[in-house]
This record gives C-alpha cells, structure tokens and sequence, in this order.
C-alpha cells in the first residue's frame, strides 16, 4: 500500500506553519512518502493523486482559545459539497468531489486530514509556544495512520 | 436604496513584514502573499529587484519569464472560468444553488468536460513548474535573470503542453459562445445597465499598444476609447494616488488626473478597471492572430470601450487563447533554451516592477538600502485597483434588485454575479489573510433602521 503524508501550511505566516514542521520530523521514520506544499484546493489535490492513502497535515484556526493545541483526525468520506468557498481558491473537499465525478481514478481511496488547533494566523516567522507542544503528539498521530494499516 | 458598500474587514501589515528583510528573499517572500497569484507577484518582485540593481537581464531570461507567466495565467483564468465566475452563464443564472457550479456543468456539458478542465489546469501548472523549479510558487526569479537555463527536452515537452491548451482555449471560447452569445437573455444581461461601468481602463501594452502581461507601459483608455495617459511604471506615483474610506480597510487607487470624485464613474472620476476588460479596453489590438481575431469579434459584438462587467468572462477567455499563443511563439524562439541567463547586478538602489497578474496591473516598489535590505515597500495590487469599481458594480446590481424595500429573489445571486466577474482577490487587495466569503446584504430605511438581513456563508 502506497502511503502520502502532505505538510501544508505556509512558512511566513506563524503557526500556519506547523503542518510543515510536523513532516520534517517524519522524514526517514515512516514508509511513506512526504511532501510538503502551501497549495489548496487542486494544487494539494494533484500532491495525493496515484497513492491508495493520504494523510494531510494542516493547521486548523479555532477561536476558541482553550482549544488550541489539541490534535484532531477527519476521515473524508464520499462528499456531495456544494458550496465553493472563497473567490477564486477551490476547497480541497470540492477539489476532490470534482475529480470524482469527473471520472478521474487515481485518488486514494482513503484520505485522513490530522488538523492542529491554532488560534491566530499571523505574518510571523515562528510558532507559538502552545501549538509548538503539539507537534510531538501530531506526528503520533500521522505515524500510527501509516504504521497501524 | 440608497447606498450600497463592499466591505473588506480584514487587514494585514504586509508591507511593514518586508521591512528589513533581504532584497533577494522579497519574490519569495512576496509570492506568498496569496495562493492564487504567486506568478505574478514573483515576476513583479523580481522584475523590481532588477530595477534596483540597475540590471537588465539577457533575453532569454525575460522570455523564460514570460514563457512561464504564460502557463500561470493560463492556469489561472481556466480555474475561475470553469470553476468559479463562467459557470454562472454556462449555468443558467436562475438554476438552483445546487446546480450553479461545476457540477451543474459537468451534468450539462458532459462528464468529459471535467476531465479536460482538470487536465488543462495541471498543464498550465507543469509549465510554472518546469520553469520555476516548483509548483505553486516559483523560484526562478533572481535580480538579473532567472536561476536556470531551459533543457531541450523539457521545451519539447512545454510545447506539447502548450498546443493542447490552445486547443482547449478555442474550444472554450466555442462553448460560451453556444451557451451564452448565442442566447438572447444572457446577451441582454450583458449589455444591460446594472452591469454597466464607465470607468477608465488600464493595461499593460507594448510599444505597438498590444497588451503584454510581462512588460511594457501602463496605458489608460477614457470613455471612448482615447488614449489619456501612457507612462513607465517607474511614474505610477505621478499618476495614481489612493483614497482611503473610514469603513474598509482596501485602499482605493485613482488617477490623479481626474481625481478622487468619490465612487462615481464617468470622465471626470479617477476610478479606473483593470483586468481581463480592463486591459483589453486599453489595448488596440492583440500580439497574436486567433487571439486578435476573438478580440475583435468581442469588440464588434459589444462596442469599444466594453462596458458591461460582465464581459470579464468573454475577456478572459480571450485572454487563455493569448497567453497560449504567445508561450508557443516563445517556446519555439531560437533564443529559450540558450545558457546566458544572468546578467550582474549593480548597486542597490530603488526600484519598480510592473507585471499584469491575472487580475489585473501588478506594481512593486521597493527601496533597498546600501546593505541590500528592504527599507520601505510599496504594493499596487490588482483587485485594489478594482475596488472602487466592484463596490459600484455591488451597488448597482444591488439598486436593480431591490425595490421599495423589497428584494427580489435571486438578489445574492445577481449581486455576487457582478463581483465575480472580477475575479476578485481580497486577499491580495486588503493584503489580509484568504478565508471564506460570507455575504451580507443589510437593508436599512430610510431612518437608518435595520430592517433585514440577507445572508450567505
């Protein structure tokens, strides 16, 4: 079975940065390869195509403060979205219903999404204190979705 | 109705980020300011650096750099046609939410057409890539050329590449010609009054005012098409001035021509258009023969200058066809996949970098210090410059649909069909950081009092 582990997120913008982090430390350690990207949308999309399991690691932006830090796992089911999100930056999740229905094969039939809670995305070159402490745990996570199957 | 805002409540100190920092890191840096046009901040950028090193790159760099521009805005006009702004008419406008997307297309045009939409997407990115030495955000650029020569292997394979998309471009502008030119009510829309600005046009031309995305000078066009200002980039602060509102944190450029006049259009109002109509309306013709040739089919249909927002879409397209032609005609120059690359730099000073993004005119301006480091930076953002106008397109859209208080059904979507067209980046304008899209309609009387609420998430 042919594992992916993308990183996503964006190098300038603080804790935003933590899906690339996690990666890095992954490097060498698990059967699978990684990659690290600061596309959405198709961009990520195309970075999974050709495996039989991705694992996407991103920061996701919370606004409650107490959550931040935590570590959460998404499954992505067969999806019937809808809604196109931002002007002109196709979601992920629409990316994929795209592809599905037009036929294209090579997505992986499973796709795990390890979100790390942050609070504020902001221009800074380094991440916060809090969400730096999740990192050890994120990469267990990632770990264990590509050892553990 | 009285008034009507676009309010973009999100802001960002990007240009107080770059302080400091080291000249030669700003087009990576800056292409990263959004993560739908790192092309063209990366060429802006780099093109500025070249600016204020005092360095004019060899040849073959500039058309490396244009070759790989050209798959951007291929990229990028196919992803909002097909997935964000045309299927508003390739669907009709009064289907269900559920169907006015590229689903509803695919249903309609065949299952095929997804494919090919997603393939064309993918091509446009591979020829960024090959070029820039990574997807998404190229590295390519550097003050004085760019950091890599062209193997003959992989032009052969951009020119493969290249000639599907060609293809794929005419067969597009076909398809919105059977669904929307060819339909009496969509033609109607177009042409129709709520969806009419006459603003000024800007656009980047070349010394024959054809419209060029990598270099030339910047061309205004008024009311009638006349030329009223044509000048280097390195003279944008002569020319336009921007405007600040209490209620928004975009800031609104004008020409200081005319001067600010609040957001009126008109000749005597300094808002101007950029972008795919905006550029078009501001060149005389195309470099290109099948591009030229759909320019001016649209000019003919439609009258010039084309007012009517909605023909975004049409220019757009034309705008794939262009970018196309013009990468084969670089692909195949005997210069692209010659070794001089790089020229040296001097030493640093100020320096201008104009580019047309997809959206529209792309300025940077930098001042670097003896040190080589960002003193002050200075943006010029495509949808900023349209914000004046896509305020009054929402305002106008809005006035039509609403009518002693009540607001008619459909009223998000005819509003949302004026902004689109624009392809708006509001990450970009307000230099903020790229989120959803709510929108809100609150209707106040005329005693200021809040009396609904429309919303979309």
């Amino acid at each position: 079975m042919k594992h992916v582990v993308v990183g996503v997120g964006n190098p300038l913008l603080g804790d935003d940065a933590v899906g690339l982090e996690i990666v890095r430390k992954l490097k060498g350690k698990i059967d699978a390869e990684i990659k690290e990207t600061m596309a959405c949308g198709f961009g990520l999309l195309e970075e999974i195509l050709g495996y039989d399991k991705a694992v996407i690691v991103d920061a996701l932006v919370t606004n409650d403060k107490k959550e931040v830090g935590k570590v959460k796992k998404f499954i992505i089911k067969e999806l019937n979205s809808n809604s196109l999100k931002t002007p002109h930056a196709l979601s992920f999740l629409d990316a994929i219903s795209i592809a599905r229905k037009s036929g294209i094969n090579e997505i992986p039939k499973k796709i795990v999404i390890v979100g790390i809670l942050v609070n504020e995305i902001d221009f800074k070159e380094k991440i916060s204190e809090e969400v730096k402490k999740a990192i050890p745990r994120a990469v267990k996570v990632v770990e264990g979705e590509v050892n553990g199957f | 109705m009285k008034e009507a805002y676009l309010q973009i409540p999100e802001l960002r100190g990007f240009e107080k980020f770059c302080q400091g920092r080291r000249a030669e890191d700003m087009p990576q840096i800056t292409s990263r300011i959004c993560g739908v046009c790192p092309v063209a901040h990366h060429t802006a950028s780099v093109k500025a650096l070249d600016d204020a090193f005092g360095v004019d790159p060899p040849p073959t760099a500039k058309k490396l750099r244009e070759l790989a521009y050209c798959g951007y805005m291929i990229y990028d006009h196919i992803l909002h046609f097909y997935f964000l702004g045309g299927v508003d008419f390739l669907v009709s406008p009064d289907a269900p939410p559920s169907k006015r997307n590229i689903f509803g297309l695919i249903e309609k045009a065949g299952l095929n057409i997804g494919k090919e939409i997603i393939k064309h997407r993918a091509y446009g990115q591979k020829i960024v890539e090959i070029i820039g030495g990574k997807a998404t955000h190229p590295v390519h650029g550097i003050p004085g050329g760019v950091s890599k020569p062209l193997t003959e292997e992989e032009r052969k394979e951009i020119e493969k590449m290249l000639r599907s998309c060609l293809d794929f471009a005419r067969f597009s502008v076909d398809l919105f010609d059977k669904f929307v030119l060819k339909n009496e009510r969509y033609v109607d829309m177009i042409k129709s009054d709520p969806y009419s600005l006459k603003t000024y046009n800007m656009g980047l031309v070349d010394d024959k005012n054809r419209l060029n995305f990598y270099d030339g000078k910047i061309r205004v066009v008024d009311q009638e098409g006349k030329e009223v200002l044509k000048f280097d980039v390195r003279d944008y602060q002569k020319h336009i001035a921007e405007h600040v509102e209490e209620w928004s944190y975009v800031k609104f450029p004008y020409l200081k021509k005319m001067g600010w006049k609040g957001l009126k259009d008109g000749k005597d109002s300094g808002i101007y258009r950029v972008g795919p109509l905006g550029r078009l309306n501001a060149s005389d013709e195309l470099a290109t023969p099948i591009a030229n040739e759909e320019f001016k089919r649209m000019f003919k249909e439609l009258g010039k200058p084309v007012n009517s927002t909605l023909a975004y879409h049409w220019a757009r397209l034309i705008e794939i066809i262009y970018a196309a032609e013009r990468g084969l005609e670089l692909v195949n120059d005997s210069e692209i996949t010659s070794k001089d690359i790089r020229n040296p730099v001097g030493k640093p000073g100020e320096g201008f970098g104009v580019v047309e993004a997809a959206r529209g005119v792309l300025i940077h301006h930098y001042k670097v210090s003896e040190r080589g480091l960002i003193e002050r930076a200075n943006f010029i953002v495509a949808t900023t410059s349209n914000a004046g106008a896509i305020t009054m397109s929402v305002r106008k859209a809005a006035k039509a649909m609403i009518r002693n208080g009540k607001i008619k059904e459909g009223l998000l979507n005819m509003i949302e069909m004026a902004f689109r067209a624009y392809d708006p980046c509001l990450a970009c304008a307000s230099h903020s950081l790229p989120g959803g899209m709510p929108l809100e309609v609150d209707l106040y009387d005329a005693d200021g009092k809040l009396v609904k609420v429309v919303k979309r998430d």
